[in-house]
């Protein structure tokens, strides 16, 4: 505003008095379109008391200004999760702007990404054993990065129907299952099968992996062999069905149809069990494989909200999105249309909320986590220190709990 | 108004205040300021968006407050506004009768392009907009796979030619239960008959007058089974001839076989279309390709990108390049030039154009895309280039000569009501005017 009334200061000995006041008047008429445009103050570092809330990435516009801004300063689009190694390294899975994005210092840079939509680099190179420059590989709409034993990284390319792996040392980028879209392959070598928009993937422990599968409804699992298997679930059969039954004979809920929004997630637990965020049913279903039962663990089925102190399957979610375990070894689970992040406890099954009052808007950094609002977070992960980030986002932001979540 | 890319600058105010206003948002957002001041002939000034930055921005801000994603394309509707492709924001959006941004079809959302609000559907990657004899929008839905007309006044959306499925079938039937494979453009002849870029399918489409459907360049099938065991085909002379036959007569060659999937190819220039090949992306990492304009005479020019050409069928099917050169047949190792300036259209060399527009007097613009610039050819036949330094992607600021201004992979062309040349310069977020 300084350098706006500067500028007019200067104009106005040409002008009339009266002229002067239209020219205010003039000014304070466009004054809104102006100021919304205008960063209201400098970025405030995140820093406060335990179970503090701020934003620690993200100015709020949708977009993309290129890499090297400060983190408050660079603009995302959507980011649908956030990824941070035990070793402190840190990547925004920035959806709509299909780039994954690595904090260095204090800004983001591309890692893997183009400027393009697309599959992969224009010379197919990712398919070869050179394999791609990251930064040349065109991304459809990545959901999740994992970072592997080895020390590489595992991209699910969720609209590229492809999982690409990424070796930080390198920078280069293979594919390593996929090809088109479709669901086939079972019972033989992963990376000829092929999968249809693959939501997030979860390690099982033993060097093998679990596929949530999205438009084909169901969860794949590659083991450490590299050989694939429809676990649960209908192949391209939607609906709600199974618990107290088999894994095949379920039914998930995941965004069908030609062109769904992502959904679904999947985790597993210390004990090897699997958990599935079936998103359109509304529920948290528990696979355990060996026994080879079904249950739901969390949501009636019923969108809503409520059932926070009671035990999960009598509680509401909605639209619940990634799942994932904190520290004290909880379920984290982003409740997007809830507004909320929501923690169960997997073995009382006692569920609550941790952060967001459930008010779509961006308010309340710097207060407590609980009282702030948060709109549409579907991410939520753990930084080195235990620290709780919160994927906020139609809110274009990643926001941070400040302080450990301690064991139970 | 059209021309003026500020319209922020109300007439009706002395010129001292409208001064004022244009200081005003000059302070507080120096780097849009008008630059553009001079509208001289093959001046290139900035229309919408923010130059090399993309993002959502905000409705109801100026045009060059605003910000877009990736934008395709324009058209002008009746109303004398633009109408916007926001195709990474899956949104149309338009500059609205008080010089705002407004969106006027998408949530933003993906999804399926369903029936109803058209605030509320869900687009998936849109890329072309028509309008209708009566003035409805007609939006080619294009990863949706449906072609769509949009009541502007009711704020409804409506599908009206393919099912969402991705496929190539219905020809003979009506529009609305045919299948497309990512319609990128559509447009009228002077009969009302809409002519579909059916790109994955490598085809042509035209709904006609009764509402079926037929495909009127590339390959057609060649019988369609009816709903009462006919079978149906366009003759020689592009009528509908039906007959009786059973389904399993496998005797008769005109009772099986399956239509050609993704003919792709060069040929058939000097035929008829249903002789003719294009070749138009496909594949997962396939952009936007093969948009069509059609001209007084209802001849109908086709961006035939994979071929590096601008083909041209005229009224009564004939086919030729209209402009680019190339192999004699598909090849997929040559991949465009860069050549031919001051010569004849059909000698010159082009690179992955996207685009064509047709002005009032015959002129054809191309977005010759992967050359990063905009050629022109006039109605004597002999091509040049009217935007963007052929051969040089770039960011440059307007306000210059606009064949001295760098663009990155323009996609969209349209000629406005005003008779300039609006381009979308698709990789740095902005549409661009040029003055002619």
């Amino acid at each position: 505003m300084q350098d706006q009334e500067k500028t007019l200061h200067r104009g106005a000995s040409r002008w009339t008095q009266a002229g002067q006041w239209a020219v205010v008047w003039v000014a304070a008429a466009l004054g809104a379109a102006c100021e919304s445009e205008t960063p209201s103050s400098e970025p405030r570092p995140c820093e406060g008391a335990a179970g503090t809330i701020c934003t620690i990435i993200g100015n709020g516009e949708a977009g993309y200004d290129g890499d090297g801004n400060p983190l408050l300063l660079s603009s995302l689009y959507w980011p649908i999760d956030v990824t941070v190694h035990a070793d402190g390294r840190t990547w925004v899975i920035d959806w709509n702007n299909h780039r994954v994005r690595q904090v260095q210092g204090d800004t983001l840079q591309s890692v893997i990404g183009s400027d393009t939509l697309g599959d992969g680099p224009d010379d197919h190179s990712d398919l070869k054993p050179e394999g791609a420059v990251g930064t040349l590989v065109n991304l459809n709409h990545p959901t999740q990065l994992v970072p592997m034993d080895d020390g590489s990284l595992l991209l699910v390319a969720w609209h590229n129907h492809k999982l690409r792996k990424f070796d930080p040392t390198t920078g280069r980028v293979h594919v390593v299952v996929g090809a088109s879209a479709g669901h086939s392959g079972d019972g033989g070598a992963a990376k000829a099968a092929q999968l249809d928009q693959p939501q997030a993937v979860a390690k099982d422990g033993k060097g093998g992996l679990y596929v949530l599968d999205q438009r084909n409804q169901v969860v794949r699992h590659i083991d450490a062999g590299g050989v694939i298997h429809t676990v649960a679930g209908s192949v391209k059969g939607d609906g709600f069905a199974g618990d107290g039954g088999k894994p095949l004979e379920a039914k998930f809920s995941f965004p069908k149809g030609s062109n769904p929004p992502p959904g679904g997630w999947v985790a597993v637990d210390a004990k090897g069990r699997v958990y599935v965020s079936d998103t359109l049913n509304h529920r948290i279903r528990r696979l355990d494989l060996a026994a080879q039962s079904v249950e739901t663990v969390a949501g009636t089925g019923e969108a809503g909200y409520g059932g926070d102190g009671g035990k999960g399957p009598e509680a509401k979610l909605n639209n619940p999105r990634k799942i994932t375990f904190g520290p004290d070894g909880r379920l984290y689970i982003g409740d997007e249309k809830n507004h909320r992040i929501r923690a169960l406890d997997v073995e009382t099954l006692a569920i609550t909320t941790v952060v967001g009052d459930g008010k779509p808007a961006f308010a309340g950094d710097f207060g407590p986590a609980d009282k702030a609002s948060l709109w549409r977070p579907i991410g939520v992960s753990f930084n080195a220190q235990g620290e709780m980030l919160v994927v906020d986002t139609y809110n274009h932001r990643i926001r941070r709990v400040i302080g450990a979540i301690g064991g139970k | 108004m059209l021309a003026t890319p500020t319209p922020a600058h109300p007439r009706s105010l002395p010129r001292w205040a409208a001064l004022a206003v244009g200081l005003t948002l000059a302070a507080c957002e120096a780097d849009v300021a008008d630059a553009c001041a001079d509208k001289t002939k093959g001046t290139m000034c900035d229309f919408m968006g923010s130059l090399g930055k993309s993002g959502l921005g905000k409705d109801g801000v100026t045009p060059l407050q605003g910000r877009l994603y990736w934008p395709q394309d324009l058209a002008f509707g009746p109303d004398g506004l633009p109408y916007v492709l926001d195709w990474n924001n899956h949104r149309v959006r338009r500059v609205n009768a008080a010089g705002r941004i407004e969106t006027v079809i998408g949530i933003g959302e993906l999804g399926d392009a369903p029936d109803g609000p058209a605030l509320e559907t869900r687009l998936n990657h849109p890329t072309h907009i028509s309008f209708s004899p009566i003035g409805d929008l007609v939006l080619s839905a294009w990863h949706n796979s449906k072609v769509a007309k949009v009541s502007l006044s009711a704020g409804t959306i409506k599908s009206i030619c393919g099912t969402g499925g991705r496929s190539y079938a219905g020809d003979g039937g009506p529009a609305d239960k045919a299948v497309l494979d990512l319609p990128v453009a559509a447009v009228f002849d002077s009969l009302g008959r809409l002519i579909i870029a059916d790109q994955a399918n490598q085809r042509l489409r035209r709904i006609e007058a009764d509402g079926t459907i037929h495909t009127i360049f590339g390959p057609g099938p060649e019988w369609v089974h009816d709903s009462q065991a006919k079978v149906c085909a366009l003759d020689a002379n592009g009528a509908n001839v039906c007959k009786f036959c059973a389904k399993d007569a496998a005797a008769d060659p005109a009772c099986k076989g399956e239509p050609a999937k993704r003919p792709s190819g060069f040929a058939g220039d000097g035929g008829v279309g249903k002789d003719a090949r294009m070749f138009t992306y496909f594949g997962q990492e396939a952009g936007p390709a093969g948009r069509i304009d059609i001209d007084a005479d209802d001849a109908i020019y086709l961006a035939d990108s994979g071929n590096h050409r601008i083909r041209k069928m005229t009224k009564d099917s004939k086919v030729s390049t209209f402009a680019g050169s190339g192999p004699a047949t598909y090849d997929a190792t040559y991949d465009g030039g860069l050549s031919g300036d001051g010569g004849p259209a059909n000698a010159a060399k082009l690179r992955s154009p996207r685009d064509v527009a047709v002005g009032k007097d015959g002129t054809v613009f191309i977005a010759d895309t992967g050359n990063h610039c905009v050629r022109r050819v006039k109605p004597d036949g002999v091509i040049d280039t009217v935007a963007g330094i052929c051969g040089k992607a770039g960011r440059d600021a307007a306000g210059g000569p606009a064949a001295a201004t760098r663009l990155d992979r323009p996609y969209g062309v349209a000629v406005g009501p005003d008779g300039n040349l609006y381009i979308a310069d698709t990789y740095n977020f902005v549409f661009r005017v040029v003055y002619l």
